[in-house]
């Protein structure tokens, strides 16, 4: 890139794993600890949630240069909140039950800081294809972490998976077996703080191991291309 | 209940208004139990005396927008989205028939919020100084402090009366300020701790959160009279009489 | 004023464009999420009143819907009452016999109790205790029952939830005066219409339209969050 802002695959790629805007970013908590109680709810979230970043992050970088800086801000807020309400009335006209269980965490997609944050970085200083490859990413990333959080808790805490939408009687299906103890707490808010806390931690741990092996020189264990997004990073 | 301007859905007894009080700030604490207002619960709450003061700020805001979005609900846009909404009174008298708007809400409550903050930026620092040496520096920071807009969003989905929005919003902000005053002072002691590496940062505090959270759900226990005596197996006709209304507070 | 729109245009224009963007997207969502609204009422409807067919509004009753047969018979109504639970407001719709004296059954609309213990309010096998009991005195949550009637078996460890369901009921059947609880006003109506309908049994209700509208199943379990519940 002539402006050393890097390209669309680099921002798609960035925006899963490396740059996830949830266990790296630690971006966009509010929806990641409230809707995660069910893998449905979840997937839900994370597809709104993109869509609203992708169209925010494209109309962004469709008006970047006749964006005055101090209303920068204020056209940022205006389109993501229309499109909110589009996916908001969208889904309350096709998934009814989702939309009424999702409550008032569908409009705070306004304010999730995701959003803005792509915005600001990203789409208000790149073209228009690089800005929609970093939504891509970065929406991808998020829906990662939520599927990841909320299959914990909904495993652990309900012994199934996508209730709600799979399985017999939308009951989900089933993975563990009816006589294990489900632990309902992962169901309540406490879970939900405890269940991102050992992710994130586990997610630290991991690329802390990762990094003594490199320091250590041990490139072949890693892969050598690993190896060099972790140092970029 | 006022003609002019719905005061509340429920009426305002002393009883409902602490029941609403209490349920809005330490049961459905907003922060433990909603999750909003997350991202300064992580990042600011590690002082106590910041913590204090983004608590102030916040409940401070809250106020304000929740009365303005109120009453630019009740009197243009409605609530018609919601089971029992009603449209906009001025624009139902000025177009003659009830007007739904109530789509533009989403994007008016964040411009009112957003607007909001200027101006409450602008008057505290030039008519309180010590306030905004106080929170100041934490105001430009709330109008993405997605608390706020849950509030609006709270009270116009639930239908609240002007009353009402004052007492939710108040007790919200006061319910925040509990929960990240509690955290600061956490997080004081947590410096001192031998953290495993790994956990240090965001996660020890989500786990920590999570504790907190634990405790608060005690909270819920704490209800109206309605679970005080569980009936008697040998008198099947409960003795006392039942006051409907203070089990109705929202 | 032309500094300000040299500076601002592109705010108001995008204002413009989104808001005339919204409207349409409404007008275009709006039937179907108000059919959604309806459909989902009238299957809960049909699910508390058994062979119940036909649903409408009751005018001057906003909370109440009129259940007919499909032979357009008077089967009974459906009253939606709400109040404070345990985490959040509780939503339910019972059934109500066309006299109003005995209950036909509950579903839960909406409710935030706690998973594995106060949202077993949802579950049939709870609801099912409140078929046939009658709405001349409080129904009571009991730990351990004595086989008396308007004794519901409470939730284990869920007594609040349980209790709330119970008062949510209590409220729209009884209303209390100086001499105790009295059948409330909205029985009173709804046996006054009762007896209307059984001298005209043709006439539908005044202002409401019969529409027999064919839900399935699925629809209710899905609308009530509870297995699809067998009836003997």
């Amino acid at each position: 890139m002539a402006n050393g802002l890097p390209g669309p695959t680099t921002r798609f790629f960035n925006g899963i794993l490396p740059e996830n805007p949830v266990y790296r970013q630690i971006l966009g908590m509010c929806p990641v600890l409230a809707v995660t109680n069910t893998m449905a709810g979840a997937i839900t979230m994370a597809g709104a949630t993109a869509f609203v970043l992708i169209c925010a992050n494209v109309i962004t970088s469709l008006l970047r240069n006749a964006l005055k800086p101090h209303l920068r801000i204020l056209v940022f807020t205006l389109t993501i909140a229309s499109f909110v309400t589009i996916a908001d009335r969208t889904l309350a006209a096709f998934l009814p039950l989702m939309s009424a269980r999702l409550g008032p965490y569908i409009p705070l997609i306004i304010v999730n800081c995701i959003i803005i944050c792509r915005a600001e970085v990203c789409a208000s200083k790149q073209g228009v294809g690089t800005a929609f490859f970093d939504a891509a990413g970065t929406g991808l990333g998020f829906l990662l972490a939520l599927a990841s959080i909320s299959l914990v808790r909904e495993v652990l805490g309900n012994g199934t998976v996508l209730s709600g939408w799979a399985g017999p009687g939308g009951l989900g299906l089933r993975v563990l077996p009816e006589s294990f103890p489900t632990w309902n707490l992962l169901l309540l808010p406490p879970g939900a703080f405890f269940t991102l806390g050992v992710l994130m931690g586990l997610v630290n741990w991991y690329s802390l191991a990762r990094k003594r092996r490199v320091a250590q020189g041990n490139l072949f264990t890693v892969g050598a291309e690993a190896a060099r997004a972790e140092v970029q990073a | 209940m006022s003609t002019l301007l719905p005061l509340a859905a429920i009426e305002l007894s002393i009883t409902n208004v602490m029941l609403l009080i209490v349920s809005t700030a330490l049961i459905n604490n907003f922060v433990l139990h909603y999750f909003v207002g997350i991202c300064p619960f992580i990042g600011v709450s590690k002082r106590l005396d910041t913590a204090a003061g983004m608590g102030a700020a916040v409940t401070f805001v809250m106020t304000v927008a929740a009365i303005l979005t109120k009453t630019v609900t009740y009197f243009v846009t409605g609530n018609m989205n919601v089971t029992g909404g009603q449209p906009g009174v001025l624009t139902t008298m000025i177009a003659g028939r009830a007007l739904d708007l109530s789509f533009l809400n989403y994007v008016v409550y964040i411009l009112v919020i957003a607007g909001a903050v200027q101006f409450v930026e602008m008057y505290v620092r030039k008519f309180f100084p010590p306030l905004y040496k106080a929170f100041g520096v934490f105001l430009p920071l709330i109008t993405t402090n997605c608390a706020i807009l849950f509030a609006t969003l709270m009270i116009m989905m639930q239908n609240m009366g002007f009353a009402e929005t004052v007492i939710y919003s108040i007790a919200a902000g006061i319910g925040f300020t509990i929960a990240i005053a509690i955290m600061a002072g956490l997080r004081e002691e947590l410096d001192f701790a031998d953290v495993p590496e790994p956990l240090r940062g965001p996660a020890i505090t989500l786990i920590v959160a999570g504790i907190l959270a634990l405790a608060f759900l005690g909270f819920a226990g704490v209800q109206g009279p309605s679970q005080a005596e569980p009936a008697d197996a040998n008198a099947p006709a409960p003795a006392h009489v039942e006051t409907p209304e203070a089990d109705a507070a929202a | 004023m032309v500094g300000y729109i040299r500076q601002a245009w592109l705010v108001l224009g995008l204002a413009l464009l989104f808001g005339v963007a919204l409207a349409g997207v409404d007008a275009a969502l709006k039937p179907r999420i108000l059919e959604n609204a309806r459909v989902a009422r009238i299957a809960a409807a049909q699910e508390v009143v058994p062979g119940g067919a036909a649903v409408t509004e009751v005018p001057a009753l906003p909370n109440v819907l009129r259940v007919d047969d499909a032979q357009g018979r008077l089967m009974g109504w459906a009253v939606e009452g709400s109040g404070q639970g345990y985490a959040d407001t509780i939503r339910v719709l019972f059934g109500l016999t066309p006299d109003g004296q005995a209950l036909t059954g509950l579903v839960v609309l909406y409710n935030q109790e706690t998973p594995g213990l106060g949202n077993k309010i949802t579950e049939y096998e709870w609801r099912k205790q409140f078929l046939g009991q009658p709405t001349d005195a409080e129904l009571v949550p009991v730990t351990r029952h004595s086989g008396q009637p308007r004794e519901i078996d409470a939730v284990t460890g869920a007594t609040i939830s349980s209790q709330a369901v119970c008062t949510i009921i209590n409220q729209q059947t009884l209303e209390p005066t100086p001499q105790g609880l009295a059948p409330s006003r909205l029985i009173a109506t709804l046996a006054d219409l009762a007896e209307q309908a059984q001298i005209s049994p043709d006439a539908p209700a005044p202002g409401g339209r019969a529409e027999p509208l064919p839900v399935t199943p699925d629809d209710v379990s899905a609308y009530t969050g509870s297995t699809p519940q067998k009836k003997e």
